[in-house]
C-alpha cells in the first residue's frame, strides 16, 4: 500500500520534519514523534526501527507532499509556473521533448509533470541525482513493468510518485496544518 | 555585470519579488532553490555566461554570494 500525504501551506520546508513525522505516525498508527529517522549515504531518509516501511518527502512552494509504503518509493512535488523551456533542451530526452513541445498550450505543465516524474524516479533509486537526468528517459520507465511512476494533479501542483509496487489502493490524505504544527 | 544585477537574474529565475535575496542570504532557507532552479541555473550559466556548472560545484553554494561569484 502507498498513502501520499499533503499538506498546502506557505513555508512549507520549515516543518519538512513533523510533517514526515505526523504522517508516519498516522501510517504506522504510532506517535511519530518517538521515530528515529537517519539518512542513508546519499542523503535519502529512512526509518532506523521500521526496515520495512518506506517514505520520501517533496516540497515546494506553498506544499509539501510525504509518501509512505510498505515499498521503496520516491516522490516528487513541483508547482506549476511559467518555465524557461530552453531548460529541456539541455536535460530531456528527445522523446520527452516531444512530449512536452507537442503544443505549446499547458507546455509548462507538461514540462513540470516530465520533470517530477524524472525526479521522483531518481529518488525512488535513493542514490540522489548521480544519474545525469539527460541520460534516461521517464517513458522508457514507463514501459517497464516492475516500475510504477503515478501522476497526480492537485489544483496548480503536480506530484509524481515512483515504486515497484502494484499493490492497491493508494491513497491521498490531505493534511491539515493545524494538526500538525 | 554588478552584483545586484546578478541577484536580479537570480531572483527572476526563482520568481522570486525583487530584494527578496542578498547576498548572504542562506540557500538552505531559500524554498525556491530546488531542483528545477538548479537546472534553470545550469542553462543561465551556459547561456548567458558560456560555463558549465556541475552538480557537484552547485553543492558548494551556500549563500547567495557564492552563486554570484561563479557567474562570470
Amino acid at each position: 500500500m502507498l498513502i501520499l500525504y499533503l499538506l498546502k501551506m506557505q513555508n512549507a520546508k520549515e516543518i519538512s520534519d513533523k510533517f514526515a513525522r505526523y504522517a508516519l505516525g498516522k501510517f504506522l498508527n504510532i506517535n511519530g514523534n518517538e521515530l528515529v529517522i537517519t539518512k542513508n549515504q546519499y542523503g535519502k531518509p529512512y526509518l532506523v526501527n521500521y526496515p520495512n516501511v518506506y517514505f520520501n518527502i517533496s516540497h515546494t512552494k506553498g506544499a509539501i507532499a510525504c509518501t509512505v509504503s510498505d515499498n521503496p518509493v520516491g516522490v516528487d512535488i513541483e508547482r506549476i509556473r511559467k518555465m524557461d523551456l530552453r531548460v529541456a533542451s539541455y536535460f530531456f530526452s528527445q522523446q520527452e521533448k516531444d512530449y512536452i513541445f507537442a503544443s505549446s498550450e499547458k507546455a509548462n505543465q507538461r514540462f513540470t509533470e516530465v520533470w517530477t516524474k524524472k525526479e521522483a524516479y531518481l529518488k525512488f533509486l535513493g542514490c540522489g541525482i548521480k544519474i545525469p537526468v539527460e541520460k534516461f528517459n521517464v517513458f522508457e520507465i514507463l514501459d517497464n513493468e516492475l516500475i510504477r511512476i503515478h501522476t497526480e494533479y492537485n489544483h496548480d501542483y503536480i506530484i509524481s510518485f515512483c515504486n515497484i509496487s502494484n499493490e492497491a489502493p493508494d491513497k491521498i490524505v490531505m493534511l491539515d496544518s493545524n494538526s500538525i504544527i | 555585470m554588478t552584483n545586484q544585477e546578478k541577484i536580479a537574474m537570480l531572483e527572476e529565475m526563482m520568481e522570486l519579488a525583487s530584494g527578496t535575496l542578498r547576498e548572504e542570504t542562506n540557500l538552505a532557507d531559500v524554498e525556491e532553490w530546488n531542483s528545477l532552479a538548479k537546472l534553470s541555473f545550469i542553462a543561465l550559466m551556459d547561456e548567458t555566461f558560456g560555463k558549465k556548472v556541475s552538480a557537484e560545484e552547485m553543492k558548494e553554494f551556500k549563500i547567495v554570494k557564492d552563486i554570484v561569484d561563479f557567474m562570470k
